[in-house]
């Protein structure tokens, strides 16, 4: 066996506080963007209580997420400086604008559905509209500051479509337990579970398209699927896959009983179902984010 | 306008690490943290064994992914070619540590910010080569300014067959290696994939 004597060529970067960070910020984006998109689908004036859901958990989320960052930081102190440097080739400066912005615009729309400032629909909707849209581009922007860096489990695997799916079903199941956990009954609840549903399944075949994408990969990409495989495995299998598949299932079978105006248990399943998805949700972006790390930055063999 | 480089010549290393030191007791590089360091490597089956070695240091790119990714502008690239951290605008997001293909980045255990080889600028400016290239017994470790034609790294590498680790990054390292690409099979001939 051949071992450098001296370090193992490894470089530990970020603890779980990225993952964190990553894993609020992408519920935080998809649930509201999901508030926005139902809003427009189904009247603005039969849901108002998702809205309140968004308003309340997006920013509140996003500011956790934010706060798990800012402490990973070594100099916390200087994180204004990400901001005013304009480095305009720097994914992290784009970045920290754009979900700084997000919290900005979801913590006003917030304000709106709580009712604190009141404010004609127009304007909700304006803030609506550019809020789910900055909530689009931080789910795209998690991804694409991944693959910047240009190791293979970043950067070979479609890391920047997965993980904005992976907000979606995050998003919906946040929105799902939430409005579970308040007793909700409004006519479009059914339809939200759905939403969890299919975005759950399209985060677990996004996964499994992941890792397979990651092993053809050529020579890179397979040392990066060896990677995953020797020191994720149980947690990809049972964290992601089975947890996901179970939290699918339930939200499957619970959509029957989902009744607008139904009663108090009618979310029960659905809601156990969210949470797993949360959780799967969760154990994906760790596993991508320190997976990504433990790859070597020089071979050693 | 000079531009600095490195020539290693890994024929001449004898891993005795008297750079390592050096680096360490010039730039005041805590314990556990290396800005440069020979790799030890056993390669071959018994009884055709051998110890190579690498020298490794911050390649001094280029195109520095490390400058590109760093959101404050502490990651910079001088006119003369020498990368270097501005740490009072280092926020340690770490990010540059993840871009950079050659592990060549800690951080600093005690300032708390990104920390790398300087190729020791602050010597360099007063005219003096950095404390690894004058503490190597086996003048492995040549700088210079490549621009000038009488240099002796510039001589070295018009005449010699030299490498840079992981040319196929397009980082374009300026830290060139001699006679590591001839070991054969082996994990310093992973590293060294181009011969330039």
């Amino acid at each position: 066996m051949n071992l450098p004597l001296i370090g193992d060529g490894i470089n530990h970067m970020w603890d779980i506080r990225l993952v964190i960070d990553m894993f609020l910020g992408g519920a935080a984006a998809g649930a509201f963007v999901l508030a926005v998109v139902a809003s427009f689908s189904f009247g603005w004036a039969s849901t108002a209580s998702l809205r309140k859901a968004a308003g309340i958990f997006s920013p509140l989320a996003m500011a956790i997420g934010l706060a798990a960052l800012a402490s990973e930081l070594s100099q916390p102190g200087r994180s204004y400086l990400s901001f005013t440097s304009f480095q305009f080739t720097s994914l992290l400066f784009w970045g920290s604008w754009i979900q700084l912005a997000f919290l900005g615009f979801a913590a006003i729309f917030g304000i709106m559905a709580l009712g604190w400032l009141k404010a004609g629909d127009g304007a909700v909707k304006t803030v609506g509209v550019i809020g789910a849209a900055l909530g689009i581009a931080v789910a795209v922007y998690h991804g694409l500051y991944l693959a910047d860096f240009g190791r293979s489990i970043w950067a070979a695997g479609g890391i920047p479509l997965l993980l904005p799916i992976s907000a979606l079903a995050t998003g919906a199941a946040a929105l799902t337990l939430w409005l579970a956990a308040t007793g909700n009954k409004d006519s479009y609840i059914r339809s939200l579970v759905k939403a969890m549903l299919w975005s759950s399944i399209a985060m677990l075949i996004g996964a499994a398209a992941y890792l397979f994408g990651l092993s053809n990969a050529g020579t890179t990409g397979g040392e990066g699927a060896s990677v995953l495989f020797e020191n994720f495995a149980t947690m990809m299998w049972i964290g992601i896959f089975a947890v996901g598949v179970l939290g699918t299932l339930l939200a499957f079978l619970g959509i029957n009983r989902v009744q607008p105006g139904g009663g108090s248990g009618s979310l029960a399943m659905p809601a156990i179902g969210a949470l797993l998805i949360l959780t799967a949700g969760f154990v994906l972006r760790y596993v991508v984010i320190m997976g990504g790390q433990l790859l070597p930055s020089l071979p050693i063999t | 306008m000079p531009r600095y480089g490195m020539v290693m010549d890994v024929r001449r290393c004898t891993g005795c690490q008297a750079c390592t030191v050096a680096c360490k007791s010039e730039n005041e590089v805590p314990l556990g943290v290396f800005r440069t360091h020979v790799r030890n490597y056993e390669t071959g089956k018994f009884p055709d064994v051998r110890r190579t070695r690498l020298p490794h240091i911050c390649n001094h790119c280029s195109e520095p992914r490390c400058v590109k990714v760093c959101p404050t502008g502490a990651s910079v690239k001088r006119d003369d070619g020498i990368v270097y951290v501005d740490y009072d605008k280092c926020i340690g997001c770490k990010s540059c540590m993840a871009a950079c293909p050659y592990g060549a980045r800690f951080m600093h255990p005690v300032t708390k910010v990104a920390d790398k080889c300087t190729f020791c600028m602050h010597r360099v400016d007063a005219g003096i080569v950095p404390a690894c290239v004058n503490t190597c017994q086996g003048s492995t470790r040549i700088f210079g300014d490549m621009d000038d034609p009488d240099s002796e790294i510039s001589k070295i590498l018009r005449s010699k067959n030299t490498a840079v680790l992981k040319a196929a990054e397009g980082t374009g390292p300026q830290v060139f290696y001699i006679g590591a690409a001839t070991t054969g099979e082996t994990p310093v001939s992973e590293e060294i994939d181009e011969v330039v």
